[in-house]
């Protein structure tokens, strides 16, 4: 079962597609969950996806606007998708008849 | 200009893997993080790829086998080495200090006690790095601290009187020059040679038995000459000094020290032999 950060982190991943690499991905997760996101959790949980088989990663080119400092480009294996794939079931599963805005009034009382 | 923060962020990205550290720096240059921002970012990836080093055995091995009893003996063992009080006695007063042995048997002790601590401490820190090269630093900072702090306050004068007298200096200036320059030596050393066995490890570890050795032989001319002093004329024979009990612990404790000073580099001769003979057998 993957974590939290780790479905959001390969949720990104396959929204980027070949682009995907550690700076596109950070802003990819700070956009689409409007929290910050730090580089140590980033590059921690990247190895701990490729140390499970989930991602892929390569050195890419380097670029001018990076200082000529080249990136870690990331790819979602079959694996990563079928586990980002059973996380996201599961939350719908856990989540189906459940009435947020009636567990909302119920937490001010 | 550049902030505050950047510098700090250069100088803790170079405790990355080189390949990493590009790919962070590069990262941050796109992303175009406030320098505070990204100082944040970068002490957090340092701290977790340090704690994940730690999950191995080796650093913790090596911080309980080596670390924690070798930097301060080494310390305490630098402190017989200070010339200073005599020096200043002699120069002030004309008087010197007499250890009741004679000058060249004082002068041959302080000559094998100095090359046996910087036999020691060498092969100590390179022995550190070899056992656990992944937190080389972490623990090679730690000995060298643990070696420092030691040496301050066993050196029989309060801190204050650093600021006071200029020879209380002596015993951490000893100290600095047979234990923490070829501990750092050593250190380095061990950073940039190759992980496989160096040729000359029987070599070291042999001179390090003999120097150890010669500084302990030595030492116990200057306890023997004590015990004479303490016990009046006529003096002592080898068998009367041998039967007494603050000679024997004297010669115990030295033995002790000279064992577990001469640990690191045995020890590490040991491995690598055995290592260099799985590898024969399973080659064959």
């Amino acid at each position: 079962m993957l974590g939290e950060f780790e479905y959001l982190l390969i949720a990104a991943a396959v929204r980027l597609g070949d682009e995907a690499y550690g700076a596109a991905i950070l802003q990819e997760i700070e956009r689409s969950s409007r929290r910050e996101c730090s580089i140590g959790a980033l590059y921690t949980t990247l190895d701990r996806l490729e140390a499970k088989g989930m991602i892929k990663t390569r050195t890419g080119k380097p670029t001018q606007e990076r200082g000529g400092r080249s990136k870690r480009m990331v790819r979602v294996t079959a694996k990563g998708v079928a586990a980002a794939t059973a996380f996201y079931e599961t939350v719908q599963q856990v989540s189906y008849g459940t009435s947020w805005q009636v567990a909302q009034a119920g937490a001010r009382k | 200009m550049k902030s505050l923060w950047a510098l700090p962020t250069q100088a803790l990205s170079s405790l990355l893997d080189f390949r990493e550290r590009e790919i962070v720096l590069g990262d941050l240059a796109e992303l175009g993080m406030s320098d505070r921002r990204a100082f944040k970012g970068v002490l957090g990836l340092v701290l977790r790829r340090q704690l994940g080093r730690w999950k191995d055995w080796q650093p913790w091995f090596v911080l309980v086998a080596i670390v924690v009893p070798i930097g301060p003996l080494l310390a305490t063992q630098s402190m017989g080495l200070n010339i200073f009080p005599g020096l200043v006695m002699w120069l002030h007063y004309g008087v010197s200090y007499r250890t009741g042995v004679s000058s060249a048997a004082d002068l041959a002790e302080i000559c094998f006690r100095a090359s046996a601590l910087i036999t020691w401490s060498w092969s100590s820190a390179f022995a550190l790095g070899a056992l656990s090269r992944k937190t080389i630093w972490v623990n090679g900072i730690l000995f060298l601290l643990l070696c420092a702090i030691f040496a301050v306050y066993s050196s029989g004068y309060p801190v204050q009187a650093l600021w006071l007298i200029w020879w209380a200096w002596g015993p951490i200036a000893s100290n600095f020059l047979v234990v923490l320059l070829p501990a750092y030596w050593g250190l380095r050393k061990s950073a940039k040679s190759s992980p496989t066995k160096p040729r000359w490890l029987p070599a070291l570890a042999g001179w390090t038995v003999i120097i150890g050795s010669l500084a302990i032989w030595t030492r116990g001319w200057y306890d023997a000459a004590l015990a004479n002093w303490s016990h009046g004329a006529p003096a002592l024979t080898l068998l009367q000094l041998a039967q007494r009990v603050d000679v024997w612990k004297a010669f115990v404790a030295h033995l002790f020290a000279l064992a577990v000073l001469t640990g690191p580099v045995v020890y590490l001769l040991a491995m690598n032999q055995f290592s260099h003979r799985r590898r024969k057998i399973c080659g064959a």
